[in-house]
C-alpha cells in the first residue's frame, strides 16, 4: 500500500508523470501551493482511495473541480477544503459510489448541489459548508442512507443561499 | 446585545470600563482589528461572541482574567501568535473554539487547568509540538478537535483518562509512534479520526473495548496487523 504525503512547502504544478505511480493508494498535497489544474494523466490513478488536496491552492490560483474526477472510481475519501475552488460541482462526482467522506468546505463553489450526489449511498460525511451555493437541496440526498454528518451552513460574502426543504 | 447588525470598525479600548457587563454579543457583525487587552477588565462577562467578524493580531493574555465565561468562541478569525498560558485560568470555561485561525506555537500545558471543558476546537491552525499530557486532566471533555495542525510526537497514554469523550479528531498532523493501549478506556468514543499521520505498529487489542464507534478513520498511516476481533464480528 503506497502513500505519498507531501505536507507544507510543496509548490508548482503536478507533473503528468505522477500517473506512473500506478499503485498509489493515498495522496496528500495538504497545505501546498499547487499551480494550475491537475494534469489529465492524474485521473488515471484509479487505485487511489484517499486524496487530500485541502489548502492546496490560494485565491490567486483558483481552479474548478474537473469532471474527470469521476474516473477515480476507487476513491473513498476526498478532502478538498479551503482551496479557492470555483465553478459548479461536476455531476460526475455521483460516479464515485465508494466515497465515504466528501469534504469541500470553505471554497467558492457556486450553483446548485447536483442531485447525482444522491448516488453516494455509503457516504458517512458530507461537508459543503461555506461556499456560494444556490438553489434547493436535492431530494435525492435522502438516498444517502449511511450519512451521519451533513454540513451546508452559511458561507462567506452573503453565503450559501440554499433554500427549500430538507429531503425526507 | 448587538448581534446581526452591520457594525463595522474596531473594538474600543473603553469596553474595559464596562466592568459590570454580563453579556457581550457581537455575533454576525463585520468588526475588524485586534482584541484590546482591556477586555480582560470586563470581569463580570459570562458570555461573549464575535462570530463573522475578522479579527487579527494576538490573543491577549488578559483574556485569562475573564474567569466567568462558559464559552470563548474565536473561531474563523485571523489570529496569529500563540495561545496565552493564562487561558488555563478560565476554570468555568466549557467550550473553547479557536478553529480556523493562524495560531502557532505549542499547546500550553496550562490548558489542563480548564477542568470544566466539554469541547475543545483548536483545529486548522499551525500548532506545533507534542500533545501535552495535561490534556488528561480534562476529564469532562466530550469533543476534542486538533486536526490539521503540525503536531508531532506520540499520543499520550493520559488520553485514557478522557472517559466521556465522544469525538477525537487528530487527523492531518505528524503524529508518530503506536496507539496507547489506554485508549481502550475511552469507551464512549463514537468518532475517532486519526487519518494522515505517521502512526505505526499494530492496533492494541484494548481498542476492541470501543464498541460504540460509528466512524473510524486510520487511513494514510503505517499501521499494520489485525483489527480487534470485537470490531470484525
Amino acid at each position: 500500500m503506497w502513500h505519498l504525503v507531501a505536507h507544507q512547502g510543496v509548490s508548482g504544478t503536478v507533473p503528468s508523470e505522477i500517473a506512473l505511480l500506478t499503485s498509489l493508494q493515498g495522496l496528500s498535497f495538504y497545505d501546498s501551493t499547487l499551480l494550475g489544474t491537475l494534469p489529465q494523466e492524474f485521473f488515471s490513478l484509479t487505485d487511489l482511495t484517499y486524496l487530500n488536496l485541502s489548502k492546496s491552492c490560494d485565491e490567486y490560483n483558483s481552479v474548478a473541480i474537473s469532471s474527470m474526477i469521476g474516473l477515480l472510481r476507487g476513491l473513498s475519501h476526498l478532502y478538498w477544503n479551503e482551496s479557492s475552488l470555483i465553478g459548479t460541482l461536476p455531476t460526475e462526482l455521483g460516479l464515485l459510489t465508494g466515497l465515504t467522506v466528501l469534504s469541500l468546505d470553505k471554497n467558492s463553489l457556486t450553483g446548485p448541489i447536483p442531485s447525482e450526489l444522491g448516488h453516494l449511498t455509503v457516504l458517512t460525511k458530507l461537508n459543503l459548508h461555506m461556499n456560494l451555493w444556490t438553489g434547493t437541496l436535492p431530494s435525492e440526498l435522502g438516498q444517502m442512507s449511511s450519512l451521519s454528518y451533513l454540513s451546508a451552513t452559511a458561507g462567506a460574502a452573503g453565503g450559501d443561499s440554499t433554500s427549500g426543504t430538507l429531503p425526507s | 446585545m448587538l448581534s446581526r447588525n452591520s457594525l463595522t470598525g474596531t473594538l474600543p479600548i473603553e469596553l474595559g470600563l464596562a466592568t459590570s457587563l454580563h453579556q457581550l454579543d457581537l455575533n454576525g457583525n463585520s468588526l475588524r482589528g485586534t482584541i484590546p487587552s482591556e477586555l480582560g477588565d470586563m470581569t463580570a462577562l459570562s458570555d461573549l461572541g464575535f462570530s463573522r467578524s475578522s479579527f487579527t493580531g494576538t490573543l491577549p493574555s488578559e483574556l485569562g482574567l475573564l474567569t466567568m465565561p462558559s464559552k470563548l468562541d474565536f473561531g474563523d478569525h485571523s489570529f496569529t501568535g500563540t495561545i496565552p498560558s493564562e487561558l488555563g485560568h478560565m476554570a468555568l470555561l466549557s467550550e473553547l473554539d479557536l478553529d480556523g485561525n493562524s495560531l502557532t506555537g505549542t499547546l500550553p500545558s496550562q490548558l489542563g487547568g480548564l477542568t470544566s471543558l466539554t469541547s475543545l476546537h483548536l483545529q486548522r491552525n499551525s500548532f506545533r509540538g507534542m500533545l501535552p499530557s495535561e490534556l488528561g486532566r480534562l476529564t469532562g471533555l466530550e469533543i476534542d478537535e486538533l486536526n490539521e495542525n503540525r503536531l508531532i510526537g506520540t499520543l499520550p497514554s493520559q488520553l485514557g483518562m478522557l472517559t466521556v469523550m465522544s469525538q477525537l479528531s487528530l487527523y492531518v498532523n505528524s503524529l508518530t509512534g503506536t496507539l496507547p493501549s489506554e485508549m481502550g478506556q475511552m469507551t464512549t468514543l463514537s468518532d475517532l479520526d486519526l487519518h494522515e499521520n505517521s502512526l505505526r505498529g499494530t492496533l492494541p487489542s484494548e481498542l476492541g473495548l470501543l464498541t460504540g464507534l460509528s466512524t473510524l478513520h486510520f487511513d494514510v498511516n503505517s499501521l499494520s496487523g489485525r483489527l480487534p476481533s470485537e470490531w470484525v464480528s
